[in-house]
């Protein structure tokens, strides 16, 4: 057992292509998303919207709206900076995008606009209010209300609202554990290599395994010890390079990301399990092909290119989410990062369990007293 | 050489055919998280999403719900638990979540500050509107209720709400719907290019590092063909076998952008992928040589495959729109083909006229420069190659 284990570790760690997809390939991969995703998911602080009014005497003679215009304010940052000039003006600054839009007083208020974004909604919804609140004050003023206090309510300082900031909140987190989950999808490529050189009938350097007298799943089991070990001091290194070097979070313990990580590296072996021992008249290059195909393509469903895409196969196809390793590991570690430990971390955890137990059982099933004819030499 | 070239694809079509697979699934896929409904050249005012969570459950607190979601949008599907509702606020289905507090109501009948929490992302200025709404029904509906002290919340609710159809007129001042238009097939273009990539140089790569098997390659150099025209010829089938690949995606494209590809942009569109087709054929006629009688050379290929089609993806903005990617990574950027594809692309947005023809073309001709780099680094690499002792004496292959 000791001289399995001891052979398979070197043969990995000899293996310079396993080794690149295992190691460095993610490391590359995830200094790529630093580099792009920082600036891209960055949050942008509310900043003042500049609108145009055209100066006419409707404009001039509401007092109230160019009070308000001037007053209102967001968290201390003023919300409209207003640019007072021609309605020919105006209509330029809105083609050459110096507005966001162009507003126009007379028996209504009609905002010019040339997109709808979230700036126009803000835009409107002030509009709309200010309509909203001169009709409410006809409204109160026929029941008797005191003219004094009506003029209040535009510039009401009650304070109904206490707001509060999400902490890890980093929308860019996730793309990181999706790469470490591909990374530990790809651990199936050592088990690949194992299963190729344990069958007889993929390569010679098998056959001649075969007939040694040891038991096949003492073969498989030091295959599987060592391969998992490998591939979690893999992930670990991964993990120091994402947390020391680009900064990104884990929560608050690194021991659960371990666990969960463990059983990441179990999963990518059990893949690997599958593929190897099944698809017999496939080349090695053909089952290459197959897990490079996998990986990438449950890595998008994880949300690797596009990360709404992970919430979205959760919320309409939440059986693909389910049974798909990557997100099992992207969402474990989501789980950690932004819930802390809890029932949703423990559901990913054991069904990376489960996951792999059900590939090592295909896997085992496939190998199982198999016997050969003749073998062709290779 | 171009029936070699066919015959050695098609031994390696299952291999093929999973990539193909897979990769327009993920780009059918892609699709329909994309497709826009939206068909109107009106404005349409984009309606926050929020959840709320009531604690209360009094009837203030339900009235104030039952005005934020004739306003608002307060989507039903995110969940009921405040878990999977923050789970939305974190992946952007919704922008904030509202708790009222168990006492709201009796907070706000003493006429006294509540404290209705809302939750919303690091930096994110998306509360205002919500803020504005809460805080202009509370007052209002107080401010009646003390004017006339016979209303119930119900019916100072209903005041309230009643004056929500005074609107601001809103202009549309240009043909907004055609911009999402062109957002939208741009969209597909920029995801096309790390999708086009990935196969042509992993399919072209595939079939080349066969034929650039020694064996084979012995048999091909007793032939009496000359080595220029073999590799002509080999350039000539990748160039069918690229264009098979491009008609498929541009009828997939076609397909799902029906609506606005019968245009001068649409045809631009196509010959500037096009362009890029034949590019991403020259940088795998290159890798292929690069690669050329190495033991485990499908591996190599594999790595680069991914790290070439994922980082030009990631660094030229195929994921991640140009815009909101940093001058330093761009100015990399612009050494990689994907970048001016990109960049064509992006420009392919706004109407065709004369300066937007010349621009275009302009990086197409910079494209198809990285084009001619590559087959002539690739016959240098060749010929080095095959003027080796090793190449005619080692059966290196695995």
């Amino acid at each position: 057992m000791r001289h399995l284990c001891k052979y398979r570790f070197l043969q990995i760690i000899r293996n310079r292509f396993t080794l690149f997809w295992t190691l460095i390939f993610p490391i590359i991969l995830m200094t790529f998303f630093s580099l792009v995703l920082s600036s891209a998911y960055e949050f942008q602080p509310y900043e003042t919207l500049t609108i145009a009014m055209v100066d006419n005497d409707a404009y001039q003679q509401n007092v109230t709206l160019k009070d308000t215009l001037n007053q209102v304010e967001n968290n201390g940052i003023k919300l409209f900076d207003v640019k007072e000039t021609t309605k020919q003006n105006a209509q330029e600054m809105l083609v050459n995008k110096e507005v966001s839009a162009f507003v126009e007083v007379d028996d209504t208020i009609h905002v010019n606009i040339n997109s709808s974004g979230m700036d126009e909604t803000i835009i409107q919804t002030f509009f709309d209010t200010y309509l909203q609140q001169s009709d409410f004050i006809t409204t109160l003023l026929e029941k008797g209300a005191n003219p004094s206090e009506v003029n209040a309510l535009f510039t009401e300082t009650k304070s109904y609202i206490e707001s509060e900031h999400e902490e890890n909140s980093d929308f860019s987190s996730v793309s990181f554990y999706t790469c470490l989950a591909m990374s530990a999808i790809n651990g199936a490529y050592l088990m690949l290599k194992a299963m190729y050189e344990s069958q007889a009938n993929q390569s010679g350097k098998a056959a001649r395994v075969c007939i040694a007298p040891t038991h096949k799943l003492k073969t498989l089991l030091s295959n599987m010890f060592v391969t998992m070990l490998t591939q979690l001091v893999i992930l670990l290194i991964q993990v120091f390079y994402l947390q020391m070097v680009l900064n990104v979070s884990f929560g608050d313990s690194l021991v659960p990301v371990l666990v969960l990580l463990s059983c990441a590296a179990l999963a990518g072996n059990g893949i690997g399990v599958v593929v190897g021992s099944n698809f017999p008249k496939f080349r090695m290059d053909n089952k290459v092909s197959i897990v490079s195909g996998v990986s990438v393509f449950l890595s998008f469903l994880s949300g690797m290119m596009s990360l709404p895409i992970k919430w979205l196969v959760a919320q309409y196809a939440p059986f693909v989410a389910l049974i798909n390793p990557c997100n099992m590991i992207t969402d474990g570690l989501y789980a950690l990062y932004y819930f802390g430990i809890g029932e949703r971390y423990y559901i990913n955890l054991i069904s990376l369990l489960i996951f792999s137990l059900l590939c090592f059982m295909i896997g085992y099933f496939s190998l199982r007293k198999k016997q050969y004819q003749w073998l062709e030499a290779r | 050489m171009i029936r070699l070239y066919f015959k050695v694809a098609r031994s390696n079509f299952s291999s093929i055919a999973i990539y193909l697979c897979i990769f327009s699934f993920i780009f059918v896929f892609y699709s329909m998280s994309t497709k826009s409904d939206n068909n109107t050249n009106a404005y349409v005012e984009e309606k926050e999403s929020i959840a709320i969570m009531d604690y209360d459950q009094s009837e203030t607190s339900k009235e104030l719900i039952s005005y934020l979601e004739s306003t608002m949008d307060v989507p039903s599907s995110i969940g009921d638990t405040l878990e999977e509702k923050k789970d939305a606020m974190f992946y952007g289905q919704i922008s904030s979540i509202v708790e009222i507090p168990e006492d709201f109501e009796s907070v706000y009948n003493q006429d006294m500050d509540t404290d209705i929490k809302v939750l919303e992302r690091e930096n994110s200025a998306n509360g205002i509107i919500l803020k504005q709404k809460v805080s202009t029904f509370l007052n209002n509906a107080s401010m009646l209720m003390k004017t006339d002290s016979s209303l119930n919340m119900h019916e100072a609710s209903l005041l309230v709400q009643k004056n929500l159809s005074s609107k601001a007129d809103m202009v549309m001042q240009i043909d907004d719907n055609q911009d999402k238009l062109n957002a939208f097939r741009n969209s597909f273009f920029n995801y096309a290019s790390y999708i086009l990539m990935a196969i042509i140089i992993m399919v072209v790569g595939m079939a080349m590092m066969n034929i650039y098997q020694v064996e084979i390659m012995r048999r091909n150099l007793i032939a009496p063909v000359s080595s220029t025209k073999m590799n002509i010829q080999l350039i000539f089938a990748n160039i069918i076998f690229g264009s098979i690949i491009w008609a498929i995606l541009s009828c997939l494209i076609i397909f799902l952008c029906k609506e606005n590809m019968f245009n001068v942009n649409g045809a631009m569109y196509l010959l500037n992928l096009y362009i890029f087709t034949i590019v991403c054929i020259t940088i795998s006629f290159f890798i292929s040589s690069l690669l050329f009688n190495k033991q485990s050379g499908m591996g190599a290929l594999n790595a680069i495959v991914n790290i070439l089609s994922l980082g030009s993806a990631f660094l030229c903005g195929a994921f991640v729109p140009q815009a909101m990617i940093g001058e330093n990574i761009l100015r990399f950027a612009q050494f990689l083909p994907s970048y001016w594809y990109i960049k064509t692309s992006d420009m392919l947005t706004a109407s065709f006229d004369e300066t937007l023809l010349k621009e275009s073309l302009c990086n197409m001709g910079i494209m198809a420069l990285f084009g001619v780099v590559f087959v002539l680094l690739a016959l240098y690499v060749m010929k080095q190659k095959r003027s080796q002792d090793s190449f005619l004496s080692s059966g290196d292959v695995e």
